[in-house]
């Protein structure tokens, strides 16, 4: 079994699993996987860049704030429907994306990662100065839900798994397009730079130009769920779309998966959201409120002792198990 | 244009004064990277950690200039804790020395939140009172931090060039494999450079709290702030860096100050320039830096 069919038989347990607990799943965890969802949808965004080729972005969570909030001022005040203000905020992100990868791929290692560091910065400064429109800090109520439904009817329970089955339909996509991506030749080609990119000029290919492919791809990923997320907040909410936690927590996502493996993202963010959702139900559950506010703090912890003990992540793991059976 | 001048000579006064103390919070940023090739993400949390430190001890009565005292030695524990216990183990991989600095950055700002809560506090100052100069008046604590950063800066100096552990930093900074040679112990010197990095860092914080309110967030200014500085001022120069600190200093003070242009459209407003575009000129500083210069202005080139 070829690596790539291993991982899309991960990924279809996965995405089947998924689909099956939604409607056994009491409202407040289908809330919590729903979300959790939407954040595997940016961990794989930000894998398919940093995971890959090596150039580790901090501020991904940029491309979700110029998606979200391009979407959602759209929607409230210009009125564009949905299926309008998606793709827009999506091209955006990828536009940008494109724009910030030729100068920044120039810079290596450190200059890089700092750069991307600073677009989220810069971005949440801009959302201040225009905070009459964004709503600053506090965040701005009023865009389309993006649960088509529930312009004609309302039912809570209906609404909360029509949300769950779309953002759950993307990821899904999303993820059997990018591990497809992964596994052709300019996946290939990604990794290469990220072992060694002299010997990937030498033998002739022009690695700036994978780079910035697979930016503008990340970006659109990651944009896609920044543009689902305003709709599924029915409004632009600075802490969805521009925090710097977040943005770090793609990468707790991708270290605790696997980097480079596209699944281990996935499962990685998984992980993080449902496991913080478990801890908070646990702190109440043992009675001792107070130890929910820690949920953040363990994750963090985690990712230090992944870098410390295990590097390479939950995938390749798993992935040795394969190669142990001798299938 | 009386008007102009009263905002002129506030502005020269205040980023003279604001200056300093960003020349001192970029200090041990500066060191760390000049010496180990460390890019220290945790160091404006260092600063945040100081000033908590500083205001919790106060709040229990300790009196200030103790709490200062306490503030720079838990910081330079945490710095050397955090070098021995994690950096020294990552240090070859500089990725995951981003990362690992990152997430402690942010482990600091958890803990904050949890024992402190996102409230704003406010650290009370050494000296109470001001002073006024011709027509602007001055925090007095404002100009101790000014005095105090200088003097910080200035015995760093003559310990990095005038005694024997300053030459031994500098040659571990120039050279990591000559200096072994010559029978220097390169980890020695990374933790006494870590350990002075986070003092600085303590005292920093302590001064960094007499401009703003302490909160979980506030460490996220003070290393743009040395980041910038690191970039413009060339990595490792410390005349670089003091002279990047004054530049940065004066835009950000120059934009507090500067007259905004209003533009309204359907009773929203936007404004251009003015005190909601302070962070945006070191920002802009930065990327065109990076991306027209990478070696800053005064720094040596990469090797």
């Amino acid at each position: 079994m070829s690596l790539r069919t291993f991982k899309l038989i991960l990924l279809a347990l996965t995405v089947v699993a998924l689909g099956v607990i939604g409607p056994y799943l009491p409202p407040k965890w289908a809330t919590t996987v729903t979300f959790a969802q939407l954040f595997a949808i940016y961990s794989i965004g930000w894998d398919f860049l940093s995971g890959m080729t090596g150039q580790i972005s901090f501020g991904h969570i940029f491309f979700v704030g110029v998606s979200g909030y391009t979407a959602g001022l759209l929607n409230m005040y210009l009125k564009w429907p949905l299926w309008a203000t998606i793709p827009t905020g999506m091209v955006l992100a990828m536009l940008m994306g494109l724009l910030f990868s030729v100068p920044a791929l120039r810079l290596k290692g450190p200059y890089f990662s700092l750069v991307t560091l600073i677009l989220p910065l810069a971005a949440a400064r801009l959302v201040i100065i225009l905070g009459d429109w964004t709503g600053g800090e506090l965040g701005k109520f009023g865009a389309t839900p993006l649960c088509p439904i529930q312009q004609f009817v309302f039912d809570f329970r209906m609404n909360q798994l029509c949300n769950y089955y779309i953002i759950w339909g993307v990821l899904a996509l999303m993820a059997l397009g990018l591990i497809w991506l992964a596994s052709t030749r300019i996946g290939k080609i990604l990794e290469a730079i990220r072992e060694n990119e002299e010997a990937v000029e030498a033998a002739g290919i022009n690695p700036a130009k994978y780079k910035i492919f697979a930016f503008a791809v990340s970006a659109l990923v990651v944009g896609f769920g920044g543009a689902l997320s305003v709709h599924l907040n029915e409004g632009v909410f600075f802490n969805a779309l521009l925090s710097l936690t977040t943005s770090t927590e793609m990468i707790v996502a991708s270290v605790i998966g696997g980097m480079g493996t596209i699944l281990g993202a996935l499962w990685g963010g998984l992980l993080i959201r449902i496991g913080e959702q478990g801890m908070r139900d646990l702190a109440h559950g043992i009675g001792v409120p107070e130890l929910e506010k820690w949920a953040t703090f363990v994750f963090f912890s985690l990712l230090l002792v992944f870098l410390f003990v295990a590097r390479l992540g939950l995938f390749p793991l798993i992935a040795k198990l394969r190669r142990g059976k001798g299938v | 244009m009386e008007q102009l001048l009263v905002i002129g000579e506030r502005v020269v006064i205040f980023s003279v004064l604001v200056s300093a103390l960003y020349a001192l919070v970029a200090l041990g940023f500066t060191m760390i990277f000049g010496v180990g090739r460390v890019l220290n993400l945790a160091h404006g949390a260092f600063l945040m950690v100081g000033a908590y430190t500083a205001w919790f001890a106060q709040r229990a009565g300790v009196d200030l200039y103790l709490a200062a005292a306490l503030a720079v030695l838990v910081c330079t524990l945490l710095a050397v804790a955090l070098y021995q216990g994690l950096i020294r183990h990552v240090q070859h991989s500089v990725i995951i020395t981003l990362i690992a600095t990152l997430a402690c950055a942010l482990l600091l700002e958890e803990i904050i939140k949890i024992f402190f809560t996102t409230t704003p506090q406010i650290l009370q100052p050494f000296i109470s009172g001001s002073i006024v100069l011709h027509q602007t008046t001055i925090i007095s604590n404002r100009v101790l931090a000014f005095v105090a950063s200088w003097v910080a800066i200035v015995l760093f100096w003559l310990f990095v060039h005038r005694t024997r552990w300053g030459k031994v930093i500098l040659a571990t900074a120039q050279d990591q494999e000559g200096a072994a040679l010559v029978g220097i112990n390169v980890r020695h010197v990374y933790t006494v450079t870590w350990a002075l990095s986070g003092a600085l860092a303590g005292l920093a914080g302590v001064f960094f709290a007499s401009w703003v309110n302490l909160s979980p967030f506030m460490w996220r200014d003070p290393l743009i702030i040395s980041f910038a500085i690191v970039v413009v001022g060339g990595l490792g120069s410390l005349k670089g860096s003091i002279i990047a600190a004054y530049l940065i200093g004066f835009l950000e003070v120059l934009m507090t100050y500067s007259p905004s242009i209003k533009f309204c459209a359907d009773y929203r407003c936007f404004e251009f320039l003015g005190a909601s575009w302070v962070g945006v000129p070191s920002l802009i500083m930065l990327v065109l830096i990076l991306f027209l210069k990478p070696s800053g202005l005064f720094g040596r080139a990469h090797e």
